[in-house]
């Protein structure tokens, strides 16, 4: 009964490499002492030579005498030591742990010194700042948690670990701070990260369907950043953030639009400043959707609306134009979208090629060969420009840009105000984890707007977030 | 049903999509293929109006024509059409510019002297109503044809950077209390009273005197339909207005008759008063020029025993701004602070002529031009019911009503 | 039920755009003609029923907190009364949304869509107002709420810009007080806005003292309509008969604002914005009332019906400015009385029954 109980090693190890397909990383060392078998099973490629020696070979080879299970497990070094079952030897053997088998043990015992060279954090590229941390989230979980830890130093920071994937089986962390948020909408991202059944998760973006209540929306509803200093922000705000393995983008809900229009430089700078800039942002996203929209319009149904002095601008340089207005404004908008999908392809060194050839060349030169027109280059490029005051939801407004540019070359500027009518109340009726989409704006919550489109002193910001539930609103005690 | 309910309902969540889809293959592919409304309308800036001698309405159209420049020159062109009625010369215009025409850019109506004469106000309406000519268009009376005026125009809009409505702004800011619109017009014409005024701006030879704006016409000759352009024509802005009655031109008024009309309505605030031979006891014999910084009227009706009383209170902010004695030379150390009472009571008496002068214009023509009788209504309209009624042609209220002017020069 | 309602303010500002909507374009015109300048009495006297009416839905919201208008005829007076009484409802609708679409299609014709046909205003409207019908109370409550601050800063520079162009004096006392009288009634129809109210009466989250704000909202709505009235009527005097739309043409009246040129360009947005919103809402109206009286049918069938009866009598309604006054002043007054009538009618009875069974409770 009992020699049933303790393992035939070799057999052990022969299973696991089956089950492992034979991978060629897969690796196994085998110990006698004292009439005593100890088998190593781990991967080549998580595991380190010289860590391995120190860390779980010497130590065992220093042990005398009765060699026994807990005497192994107290002798290696590890951060991460733990017994398993017999099943959870494949998982953690690919999650980069030492498998160590005893002949004499009916426990297994899990080693885990993984090391894995991650990227160091820097600044992340889409959001940099002027003042401030310039940290940014790496591909690897453990130094993001660090990241993050390393700012609540409380207990209060609740980390729920989860895999999702049936294959990758990727590590994903919720972390929320527990006397602020609602338990509510932990419930509730647990609960749809829980439903997922994806084969695998390669980066925090495949979780975003799964987590939005409009999957097929064009808009964005689950926020995402790059830097561990939003993150604790957002989650001192009471949200809710969600790592995931392998990919720096941590995500965080409920999300507001509101959030797009907020810059992590707004609250290092000078809080007015910050007001202005947060109306510049404004303008700016409705210039880029409605410019060429409203432009075209006025050309093409309204020009008895256009002020005589620029009809006569427009009128002059439009004369000499083959194309109709629409095609020649679809003609420039297209030209600009395809030297942005180029230079962003490109290496940095052609980038500036493009940018001449795109600039200069084609710009200026198309406009003295007469085949544009200088009001649309004028207002196509605003257009473009302006998209970028709010660079994270580029993509949406560019399409929103579309839309309206073809709206309002159909039908007019009805059709452009309608537009706006619809795309408004379309998102009016988004509502993420309990936040409705437009909050504060609609529905309007005072409370909220010191910090909406306003930026009131960090000491006027007395409370949390109304535009969605909050287990404590008191943020500032007087 | 229940397919068709859920079919229903699916078209129902997703319908603007349908929607899209249906304007972007339809009217997006008409909008492919659209010219700007720039390319299909002439853009007109001013119309002008004429009738030739066999009783036909000829209609001048100042259009803006495109250019490729590179320096956004504006280029003008007037076009002429003749015809029965408006409609139809307006259809002839269309057809000789080959384009619809766009009237919502006219900022300038100007319509021969003698077109005023007869009934204007059906044509302007015609304008107004089916062409949509915005009601703050401006309209001028000029003495020569409205055609070659318009020529003029389109010599100062493409060169000079003096417009045409420039100078009328500059009229009806200063040397007029009123605006020269279709509006005002209209708003004359159905008032109580039916009068309005309208300015006058006359073109005049190249070599004559007045005040007047060079232009140098010449370059561009006349193409599409004008036949002047080889003599310069210069516009004279004398301040002269035609006084309307029903529509219809009755007076026309110069700029001193003008001033008293303001005097009344209390905006003479541009210009001066002149004492000639003057003596007291600090001039002799002397032509005193006092200038005019405000004016302020203020108009009280009243009745008293049935019969209407309309008190005027002139106030006059003046300054001797001039003193010149024909007995010396030049008079030096003039205190021009200090006027005497009784250069005082000349003004007084000066205005109390002006003002006399100008009801009696307003009697004689039958036009209330300082809403007098908007005032006795308001006051006690059924008094003002009552003199009505009794008069014989209540068009000539303005015989039967007695004015009383207290005039107050102040200086400073 | 309850996730789906309009908090007071939002209420407010809903019942502003209506209060503003329809009675800036046309009627200043209209009253002109019926009772010259004293056509703002007509509105004065409007305004106070439209405050009565008002009035009566706060009484009825705290008495009644909870249940809607037709369960409350349902309960107190039948089924068959309920039924009347809502297609009367479903009638006015329809035919104040024949109206609104009539005049603002003439403006928007006259004014930036000369060459177009009428069915580009078709695709433009009705997609939107459907879509505005078919959302939530509570997201149409939303959008208004966003639009809001900007059609409210359109208003108050229209009004500030339009007392720049004022200058003439007004002469008074030529309307009777019988000719304000026939001019309210001939235009009664385009007020009585407030019925919404009563339609969506259990969808307002009314708190105790939240018919102040009610009343904040639309008698700040009356003093910006009557300030724009009159400075309609001072800019225009003997010629506003001639200006049909109002609003456009207290802006027009300015000359060369600024080197801008057309400043009246804000006020053609300002009421493209009202047309949806106001159509928009109405077409709720209409499709709650649809629910009422059929019961058992969804929202769908009363769009398509909607759109289908619509688009007919659209059609058949020849679209002239006279023919659609003559419209506005013959059949729509009787139909307004659904709103000036019944509705009073029926929400006193209801403010008296409520009280009785109180008492017999008591003894």
């Amino acid at each position: 009964m009992s020699s049933m109980n303790f393992f035939n090693i070799e057999n052990e190890i022969k299973k696991i490499k089956k089950e492992l397909h034979y991978s060629f990383d897969v690796c196994d060392r085998m110990l006698k002492k004292e009439n005593v078998t100890i088998g190593f099973v781990y991967l080549k490629s998580f595991t380190d030579n010289l860590i391995f020696s120190t860390a779980i070979y010497e130590p065992i080879c220093a042990l005398k005498e009765n060699i026994s299970f807990e005497s192994v497990k107290s002798a290696v070094f590890s951060n991460d030591v733990k017994e398993i079952k017999k099943d959870e030897m494949v998982e953690n053997i690919l999650k980069g742990a030492v498998v160590v088998l005893m002949n004499n043990a009916t426990k297994i015992l899990a080693v885990d010194i993984q090391k894995f060279n991650a990227r160091s954090p820097s600044e992340p590229p889409t959001t940099p700042v002027i003042q401030g941390p310039r940290e940014g989230f790496t591909e690897d979980i453990k130094t993001n948690i660090g990241l993050l830890r390393k700012r609540f130093y409380s207990a209060d920071l609740v980390l729920k670990n989860m895999s999702v994937g049936r294959r990758t089986k990727t590590q994903v962390v919720i972390c929320f701070l527990d006397s602020v948020v609602d338990k509510k909408i932990v419930r509730e991202v647990e609960k749809k990260l829980k439903k997922i059944d994806i084969d695998g998760v390669v980066d925090s973006y495949y979780l975003i369907p799964f987590l939005s209540s409009r999957p097929n929306s064009i808009f964005k509803q689950i926020g995402n950043t790059e830097k561990p200093d939003i993150v604790s922000a957002k989650l001192l705000e009471g949200r809710v953030a969600i790592m995931v393995d392998n990919s720096p983008m941590v995500l965080t809900v409920p999300f507001v639009v509101l959030e797009e229009l907020q810059n992590t430089n707004d609250y290092y700078t000078n809080y007015f400043y910050a007001t202005l800039l947060r109306f510049i942002r404004l303008v700016g996203v409705l210039i880029a959707v409605l410019g060429p929209g409203v432009y075209i319009a006025m050309q093409l149904f309204h020009y008895n609306v256009m002020p005589l002095k620029y009809l006569i601008t427009i009128a002059d340089s439009t004369q000499q134009i083959p194309f109709t207005p629409f095609i020649e404004i679809l003609f420039i908008s297209l030209l600009f979208q395809i030297l942005y999908e180029v230079s962003l392809r490109l290496p940095s060194y052609l980038g500036l090629a493009t940018s001449i050839v795109g600039a200069l060349i084609l710009g200026d030169t198309g406009v003295k060969a007469g085949l544009i027109s200088p009001p649309s280059v004028i207002v196509v490029a605003i257009a473009k420009i302006a998209l970028y005051t709010v660079p994270e939801q580029s993509a949406q407004i560019t399409i929103l840009q579309f839309i309206f540019l073809l709206v309002g070359a159909s039908v007019g500027l009805l059709g452009v105000v309608g537009g706006l009518i619809y795309i408004i109340s379309y998102l009016n009726s988004i509502e993420n984890f309990g936040a409705p989409y437009l909050a504060p704006f609609s529905p309007f919550i005072l409370k909220d707007n010191k910090d909406g489109l306003l930026r009131v002193p960090i000491t006027s910001m007395r409370e949390r977030p109304y535009s969605f539930n909050v287990k404590n609103n008191r943020r500032l005690k007087s | 049903m229940e397919k068709l309910k859920n079919s229903l309902k699916l078209f129902f969540k997703t319908p603007m999509l349908l929607v899209f889809v249906f304007i972007t293959i339809f009217y997006g592919g008409m909008a492919l293929g659209k010219d700007a409304e720039v390319d299909t309308y002439a853009v007109v800036t001013a119309i002008g109006l004429d009738k030739t001698e066999d009783g036909k309405i000829s209609l001048s159209l100042l259009t803006f024509v495109p250019i490729v420049t590179q320096n956004f020159a504006e280029q003008y062109e007037v076009v002429v059409a003749e015809g029965q009625s408006l409609a139809e010369t307006f259809d002839f215009a269309g057809l000789h510019l080959g384009r619809e025409i766009g009237l919502s850019h006219a900022k300038l109506v100007v319509v021969n002297d003698d077109y005023f004469e007869s009934d204007v106000s059906v044509e302007l309406d015609f304008l107004v109503r089916n062409k949509n000519l915005a009601m703050s268009t401006s309209i001028i009376a000029t003495d020569a044809k409205a055609n070659e005026f318009l020529n003029v125009i389109k010599s100062f809009d493409s060169g000079t950077s003096i417009k045409a409505d420039d100078l009328l702004k500059f009229n009806e800011d200063y040397i007029y209390s009123f605006e020269s619109t279709f509006e005002s017009f209209y708003k004359g014409l159905y008032s109580p009273t039916k009068s309005a005024m309208v300015t006058f701006l006359s073109l005049v030879g190249e070599n004559e005197e007045g005040i007047a704006i060079q232009t140098s016409q010449g370059e561009q000759g006349g193409e599409s339909g004008s036949q002047q352009g080889q003599t310069k024509r210069k516009i004279l802005n004398d301040g002269q207005a035609i006084l309307c009655r029903e529509g219809k031109k009755v007076a026309q008024i110069d700029k001193e008759m003008m001033k008293k009309i303001n005097l009344i309505k209390g905006n003479y605030n541009y210009g001066s008063i002149v004492i000639e031979n003057f003596t007291d006891e600090l001039f002799q014999n002397a032509r005193l020029t006092f200038e005019i910084f405000d004016n302020v009227t203020t108009i009280k009706a009243g009745f008293s025993n049935g019969v209407p009383v309309i008190y005027l209170d002139v106030k006059l902010l003046v300054k001797l701004s001039e003193a010149r004695e024909y007995d010396l030379e030049i008079k030096e150390n003039v205190d021009f602070k200090n006027i005497s009472k009784k250069a005082i009571k000349e003004l007084e008496f000066k205005v109390k002529n002006a003002i006399s002068d100008g009801v009696q214009l307003m009697r004689e023509h039958k036009c209330d031009l300082a809403e007098i009788y908007t005032k006795l209504n308001n006051t006690n309209p059924s008094k003002w019911q009552e003199f009505q009624e009794n008069l014989s042609d209540k068009d000539e209220f303005l015989n039967f009503v007695v004015f009383k002017v207290s005039p107050q020069i102040f200086s400073n | 039920m309850k996730n789906d309602s309009i908090n007071i303010w939002q209420t407010g500002i809903i019942l502003f755009i209506l209060i503003f909507a329809n009675k800036i374009l046309l009627l200043p015109s209209l009253f002109y003609n019926e009772a010259k300048v004293e056509g703002v009495f007509c509105y004065l006297f409007l305004f106070l029923l439209e405050l009565f009416l008002i009035t009566l839905f706060v009484f009825l919201k705290r008495k009644y907190p909870n249940s809607s208008f037709s369960s409350l005829i349902r309960e107190k007076l039948g089924v068959v009364t309920l039924k009347i009484f809502y297609v009367l409802f479903l009638l006015y609708f329809f035919c104040k949304l024949v109206l609104i679409y009539n005049i603002t299609y003439i403006f928007f014709k006259d004014l930036i869509y000369k060459d177009n046909d009428a069915f580009l205003y078709v695709i433009c409207i009705f997609p939107i107002i459907n879509f505005l019908a078919v959302s939530k109370m509570r997201v149409f409550g939303r959008t208004a709420q966003i639009f809001f601050p900007l059609i409210f800063i359109i208003l108050l520079i229209s009004i500030v810009l339009s007392f720049i162009g004022t200058k003439s004096t007004p002469l008074l006392f030529q309307g009777s007080f019988s000719s304000i009288f026939i001019g309210s009634f001939k235009h009664i129809s385009s007020f009585g806005d407030s019925v919404f109210l009563i339609i969506f009466f259990d969808k307002i989250d009314y708190k105790k003292k939240d018919g102040k704000k009610l009343f904040f909202m639309s008698v700040f709505a009356m003093i910006l309509t009557l300030l724009i009235v009159i400075s309609f009527y001072l800019s225009y005097t003997y010629t506003s008969f001639m200006h049909p739309y109002a609003i456009f043409e207290v802006l027009g009246n300015i000359k060369d604002y600024g080197g801008l040129g057309r400043v009246d360009v804000i006020s053609v947005i300002l009421v493209i914005f009202l047309t949806y919103l106001q159509m928009g809402l109405y077409l709720k109206c209409f499709t709650e009332s649809f629910l009422v009286v059929f019961p058992k049918l969804s929202n769908v069938y009363a769009l398509v019906s909607f759109d289908i009866a619509f688009f007919f009598v659209v059609e058949l309604v020849i679209r002239n400015l006279e023919k659609t006054v003559l419209y506005g002043q013959s059949v729509l007054p009787y139909f307004s009385l659904v709103s000036f009538g019944l509705v009073p009618i029926f929400s006193i009875l209801f403010l008296l029954m409520k009280k009785k069974e109180k008492s017999d409770g008591k003894t």
